[in-house]
Parts: C-alpha cells; structure tokens; sequence
C-alpha cells in the first residue's frame, strides 16, 4: 500500500496534482462542515440547558474573582462596597462575554466557539491525572489511551480481514467458509462490552491468566520502563482481544463479499484465460481492485468501532475517551459530557480524513 | 422468477429452505411467543409498581443463584423457603387489662438441614386492622430448637395511632421484623448460649459482622482454641408468633416467615434481591418493541427519502443527498449519550428511538436512490410515462414493489442495531429505569461492582441480546439471496 502511494506521487504531473489537491480540498471542506455542523447540533441542543452551565462558570469565575480581591483587600487597600462594586462590574463583564443577557439562540455562535475551543469551564468532581480539573485538559490526557487501543484493535481486523476475506472467498461453500459466515454473523450481534464481561470473568476472576480490570497500569506498577510496558501490554491484551473477536468477523465477511463480486468480473476470467498464475492474478487482478472498497470499508468500520471502544473501555476501565463518558454520566457532568461528544466526533472525522485522502491514492477512479 | 412474482409465501418458502433462515425464524417465533406470554401475565407498569419497588422484594434472597444451580452443583446451598399462613394456628379470646383482646397464634415449622445459612429470617404481618387505640399490639416470637427454647426470642409493643383505628394498615407493605442485625434477637440469644451452652458472646458481637443473628438462630457455638466458633444446627425449628391485638373484632390478613436462602428460582437474583428471572421475561417484548418500531420508521422514511431523492432528481436530490453524507459521517454514540443525558430518564427510551431514526435513514435513502435512478430508466418506465401514467402511479405500480425486497432486509438488519444501542446505553447509565431492559440489568452489575462474582446476573441478558440480533441478523443474511436475484441461484 505503501508502495503504491509512493508510485503514484511519483507518476503525477502537474495538472493531476491540481486536481488531486481539488479533491483533498473538497473532502476537507466536507468533513470541516459535518463538524462545524455537529458543534451547532450540540450548541442549539444544548441552547436552552447552557444558562446553567454558563452560569456556573460566570459564578465559579466571579468567586475566584471575589475571593482574590478580599485578599488583597485584607490589606486595607478596598472596603466592602469597593469590593462589591468591582464584583459586579467583573460579573456583568462576564455575562456580556458569554451572551447571557440575549436569549440563547443568539447565543450559538459563541457557544459553538466555546465547544470548538474546548472552553467548557471546570469538573466537579472529576480531575484529570495531573490533577487538573479543566475540563479541556481532562479530556486531551485521554485521547491517546483511545487511540493507541482503537489503532492496535483496528490494524489486527484490517489485518485478519485481508488475510481471511481472500482466502475464504476462492473456497466459498466450504466448510471454513460456513463457519465465518456463522462467526460473522455472531460477531455482528455481538456486543464488545457484553463478552468483555464475560472475559473478564472467566480469565481475570475465575481463571486468573489476566491481571484485574485497573486501568492502563496495575496499583503498583514496576518502575522500570520495560517492566511498565509489560504491565501496560498485559492489561491491553484482554480489552484488545474482546475487541477484534467482538469486530472482525464483520470485517472478514465483507472483505470476502467483495472479493467475491470481484472474483466473478470478467477481466478475471480472463487473466486466468491467459494462464496467469493464482498469485500473480490475486494480488495484481483481484486485490488491485478489491483495495478501495476495502479501504471505504474501512472508513465506514471506524465509526463503528469508535462506539464499541466507548463501551468496551467502560468495561475494562481502560483510561481513555468511553470510561472517561462513563464516569462523567455518573458524576452528571454536563460540561465534560459536551467536551467528550465534540472531541470524539472530531477524532472520527480527522480519521476519516486520513482514510479518505488514502483512498484517493488508491482508486484512480476518484483521481480523473 | 422476477422480483415482481416473487409473493410474501414464496419469499417464506426461500428464507425456510436456508438453514440460516429457518434458525432465524424459530428464534424470532419463539420471542413473540416469549412477549405474548409477557404481556398477558405481567402488567405494563412493571417496572415502577414492582421492579423497583423495593419493599416488594425484601423477602428475597440477595445475589444469590439460580436454585436449579443449588440442585444440580451445589447441594450445601440451603434452599429459599417462605412459608405463609393466611388464618392463625390458633385464636383466642382473653380478658386484658379490663378489656377483651383477642390473641392470634402462628406456628412455623421449619426443617433446616443445610450446611450454610440463611441470608437472614424475616416474618412480615400484613393487613392489620386494631379497632381499640387505647391499647397496644402485642408481638412476640418463640422459638423451640432442637436443642432447647428461647421464650421470648422477639417481643415489641406496637401502638395504633387514634386515626389508624380500625383500619387496616400494613398494607401493601408489610410490619416486618428481619433477624439480620436485630439487636432484641442478639441479647435473647447470647442469654440461651450462655445458659445453655456455657459460652457467652456479647449481644453486639453476636448482631455484628462477625456472627449474625440469622446465624445464631440456627447455630450452636462451639469454643475452637481459644475462639468461639458457630455451628449450623440442623434439625425442626418451630417459630411461635403469637399477636396479641386489641379487641375482639380484630384481625390480621396474612403472616409470612421468610428463611431467606442462597438459591433461588430460574435465574437467581441480583443486588438488591430482585427476582432476575421476572425482568429477563420482561425484556423480550421492550427488545422487539424498540427494534421494530425504530428500523420500521427508519426504513419507511430512507425508502421515501431515497425514492423521491431518485426519481425527481435536482433540488431534492441534492438537500436529501448532502444532508445524508452530513447525517452518515456523524459517530452516533457520543451524540446518542449527550441527547440522553440531558433527556428526563422517563423520555430517555423515546429519544433513543427518535435519535436512530433521525440519523439511521442516510445509509438507505443513498442506496435505495441509486436503485431508483437505475430503474427509473427502464423502457417499461418510460413507457407508462408516454402513456400518461402521474408520477404517483409510476412510483407505486412501478418502482416501490422493485426496492421494497431490499427495504425490507435492510429493516430486519436494523432490528439487531436499535437494540444493541439501547443496551449499550442502558449499560453507561443512560436506560430509562421505569422500564427494566436486559441492558439496564448488566448496567447494574458495572454498578456495583459484581463482574467478579454473580455469573448468572451477567450471563444471561446478555446471551439474550446476543440471541435476539442474531436471530435478525441470520433471517437477514438468508433474505440476501431473495433480495438479490444474482445470488439466488448460487445457493
């Protein structure tokens, strides 16, 4: 795939490069309009209910205010009505700043800033490892937790579907063939978090091969680099295992439903005509022209991965985005809530950038 | 065979010949028959009059398994056993403080013959009715033990307030006495250990962790180096509970002792004792409901969307087009936990369906579109249209019966979406509680923590909602074939 990138950045020439950077363009500006459009989703959503969140920052704002001038005030510098006086002017400063003295629905603009920015105020009760209870920096620590297990868990599906898609396909009717059929079928219905449980109770609780759901690290990790990755990989192994069980069977049966289509195209038959051998016609015949919908499969399996990471996460108490929305719901944290709904739409949309600007390297349709 | 001959009976015919198909149909059938059963024998508000009413549950053993689980592995389980008498054992008249009162008698006899104990012993009284304020209720318990008698194992005095009289109180809920932690039971005891046994242990270390009073009742202590230890006691126990009320007309409906055991029933029980059979019964019909209702709607309005999108083209074209690639590139869970997060619990299953439905349509509307501009183009189209056919009739006669075969296995796959979404919601928190899903029940068991123990409260929702998509997912995958008439030949 690599390669095939690199040889078609080579055979470019100018006017394709236009073009190609046209397309890029088109598929940013589509991609930048479902976000914009998520935010204002959310931000009208959230319109009516946003007084009180505002509000709580303005308070929060205006206390930390308050509080910092009767300390200087201790001093002898303010009296009391002093005081009270700069108070109010910070707070009607505040609530000009946040729109609240117009009704919310003019507010969206600002508030859609606010949510882009990440600008959502304070935790309750939850704080980031650092112990930080920003809201924005709860949420950036616990992106890379989601991303390293989604990008494992999604490269071994990638990996078993190109592997066992082809395969299953040249031997369709088999009895290989029967059997993933019925595991992709059971692999659809299955939900991640539910086998999770039941993982976690039979190799953690009853058979005790797995260390106890802790999160990334054990209680008491060892300090030594190589011994944390240890620790760090045990307690990956069983939440990526659920997962690709849990996935890649959907990912195997559609890998196979398009070779299968492809396998029966004419231009086949005909490089078998010619006596091509078996592998040559499977990796320049079929697979060529498997790779992009194979590719748009895998845009579109994104998505729903993003999902069962969420609940797969909760389950395993793994530190990322889904037990971090788990643990907001409980604690009815709005603020956090907002934050988690806009930076996972934003995760899924940067990756389907990637995966789109890939697929145009690999279709030459989508290039002319 | 055209997709046009093919009638709701010969498409039966093709789903049953597949094993898929057939596999999927017998699950499916025995679902409804499941919510059937549900519907006529469990009332519709379930959920609030029972499920989470907690006094309705206090007679049952707490996370404990299922009772064919004690039967058929673990005989030292000591079985749940709730004995009830509707008229007392006995009843008499007798002159009390210059007043007649009339003093009921219930006995119970209870064989114990377990190695383990009780969760707890529990004598609940319903339906009281005390015609005379002016004097008190009077409630003890004896008990005879194999091994001696304790007079007065439970006494308390209850008084009826003026306007109570002559009504009848402890209705639904019970006057429940519960041995678990009873500090009455606990002095009584350690005086008969003491006496009888010559070992004595404090009232408080006995109603404490350490012992516990549902334990003592059927236990003798033993003096194991230097500790006292208990030891079940099994043999014939007999509780005497005898009511002393007020007057003569006064009566009490009903008394039921409750030796509160470690297995019970079909599925065991969770946290808070509830019955988990009741509610995994109660999950079937709430199951179909959401996924029908919700892929119905979503593949009404994709068909609609994507056969006027395909057949007038231009400027609706183009609005349902882009707003599906808006509405397809949206990750739905997160929006799915925002929208019912903010959504008043009770309204919370609603908003689910209608989140679906506003962003499920995108994905059929864009392939149902693309099959109606293919067959918009055939000649026998066209030539209705020469011949003054409206554009209605063209629809209808013409386009809609060749997409709803499609349309139709797209809604059965839908079906295993829709619930699988409300379980996963259901299992952040984000269920509607009035309404018990097999989803909510596995959110209970992340609650509190019980992944390491209770098997029988994790297994079976969750096999159930694995059951149910599957079904869908197997009827789904034979219909492949009737849907696409290339494939049909090749299987």
């Amino acid at each position: 795939m690599v390669l095939d990138i690199y040889i078609a950045l080579c055979g470019y020439r100018y006017g394709d490069l236009l073009a190609l950077a046209r397309i890029l363009a088109i598929r940013a500006i589509t991609l930048t309009a479902t976000l914009i459009g998520i935010v204002l989703v959310t931000a009208i959503i959230l319109g009516p209910t946003s007084d009180k969140l505002l509000n709580a920052i303005v308070n929060e704002d205006v206390r930390a205010y308050s509080q910092a001038l009767r300390q200087r005030a201790a001093g002898g510098a303010l009296n009391q009505s002093e005081i009270d006086a700069l108070v109010a002017q910070y707070r009607d400063q505040l609530i000009r700043a946040y729109a609240l003295d117009r009704p919310w629905y003019e507010r969206i603009i600002p508030l859609a800033i606010t949510i882009l920015k990440l600008d959502l105020g304070r935790a309750g009760t939850i704080t980031s490892f650092t112990g930080s209870n920003d809201v924005r920096d709860i949420i950036l620590e616990r992106i890379p937790p989601t991303i390293m297990f989604l990008t494992t868990a999604t490269l071994i599906n990638i990996a078993l579907g190109l592997s066992l898609g082809p395969l299953l396909a040249f031997r369709r009717g088999g009895l290989l063939d029967r059997f993933f059929s019925i595991y992709s079928a059971i692999s659809y219905a299955l939900p991640a978090w539910w086998l999770g449980l039941m993982l976690i109770y039979i190799f953690v609780y009853r058979i005790p091969i797995f260390p106890p759901p802790t999160g990334l690290l054990s209680p008491n990790p060892p300090s030594d680099p190589l011994g944390r990755f240890l620790d760090m990989a045990s307690h990956a192994v069983l939440p990526i295992i659920t997962f690709v069980l849990a996935t890649s069977g959907v990912w195997i049966y559609i890998t196979r439903a398009i070779v299968v289509r492809i396998v029966e195209e004419d231009f086949v038959y005909v490089a078998k005509a010619k006596g091509l051998h078996d592998r040559v016609i499977m990796r320049s015949y079929i697979m060529r022209a498997a790779a992009p919908p194979i590719a748009t499969n895998a845009i579109l399996g994104l998505a729903g991965s993003l999902g069962g990471a969420i609940l797969t996460e909760t389950i395993f108490n793994w530190p990322g985005l889904g037990r971090l929305f788990y643990d907001a719901i409980g604690a009815q944290e709005l603020p956090l809530i907002l934050g988690l709904t806009y930076i996972t739409a934003l995760v899924y949309v940067v990756a389907r950038m990637i995966l789109e600007i890939l697929y145009i390297f690999l279709d030459p349709r989508v290039r002319y | 065979m055209t997709l046009q001959a093919l009638t709701l009976r010969e498409a039966f015919h093709l789903l049953w010949r597949s094993w898929t198909g057939r596999a999927g149909i017998i699950i499916l059938g025995l679902m409804v028959v499941a919510s059937i059963y549900t519907l006529a024998t469990m009332p519709l508000d379930y959920g609030t009059r029972i499920w989470n009413n907690a006094d309705y549950w206090k007679d049952y053993p707490k996370m404990v398994p299922p009772d064919w689980y004690r039967v058929l592995f673990d005989r030292s389980l000591l079985p749940h056993t709730v004995m009830r008498l509707e008229t007392p054992t006995s009843s008499q008249v007798i002159s009390y403080a210059g007043s007649n009162v009339r003093v009921l008698t219930y006995v119970f006899t209870y064989t114990y013959d377990s190695p383990t104990y009780p969760q707890n012993v529990r004598l609940a009284i319903y339906g009281l009715e005390a015609h005379n304020p002016s004097l008190p209720v009077v409630l003890t318990i004896s008990l005879e033990r194999p091994d001696g008698r304790i007079d007065q194992l439970y006494f308390e005095i209850i008084r009826i307030p003026p306007q109570l009289a002559g009504q009848k109180i402890y209705i639904p809920t019970p006057k429940d006495v519960n041995a678990y932690g009873n500090q009455y039971m606990a002095s009584q005891l350690s005086n008969f250990y003491y006496m009888r046994y010559n070992v004595s242990i404090t009232p408080t270390d006995l109603a404490g962790f350490e012992y516990g009073v549902e334990k003592a009742i059927f236990a003798r202590p033993l003096q194991r180096g230097g500790n006292i230890v208990l030891e079940p006691l099994n043999g014939v126990y007999r509780f005497t509970v005898t009511i002393q009320l007020t007057s003569p007309q006064d009566s009490v409906d009903m008394v039921t002792l409750a030796v509160v055991g470690r297995a019970y029933g079909l599925m065991g029980t969770d946290f808070d004792g509830r019955d988990l059979a009741q509610a995994l019964l109660f999950g079937f019909p709430i199951a179909l409901a959401i996924g029908f209702v919700t892929s119905a709607i979503v593949s009404l309005i994709g068909m609609v969307l994507g056969v006027f999108s395909g057949y007038y083209g231009g400027i609706i074209d183009e609005i349902v087009q882009r707003t599906a690639d808006v509405l397809g590139n949206i990750p739905l869970l997160p929006l799915l936990i925002l929208f019912t997060f903010i959504t008043p619990t009770n309204l919370r299953l609603q908003i689910l369906i209608i989140t679906l439905i506003v962003f499920g349509w995108a994905g059929l509307a864009i392939i149902v579109r693309s099959m109606v501009l293919s067959i918009k183009s055939e000649q026998y189209v066209e030539a209705a249209r020469a011949l003054g056919a409206s554009n209605m009739r063209i629809i209808f006669r013409h386009i809609v019966p060749q997409v709803l075969p499609y349309v139709v296995a797209q809604m059965i796959f839908f079906v295993p979406t829709a619930i699988l979404t409300e379980a996963g919601l259901s299992l952040l928190g984000l269920g509607d509680p009035s309404i018990p899903t097999w989803g909510q029940i596995l959110s209970r068991v992340l609650d509190k923590g019980a992944v390491s123990i209770a098997w029988w409260w994790i297994l079976p929702p969750g096999l159930l909602i694995v059951i149910s998509a599957v079904a869908f997912v197997l009827i789904a995958l034979a219909l492949e074939p009737v849907v696409d008439p290339r494939l049909r030949r090749r299987i």
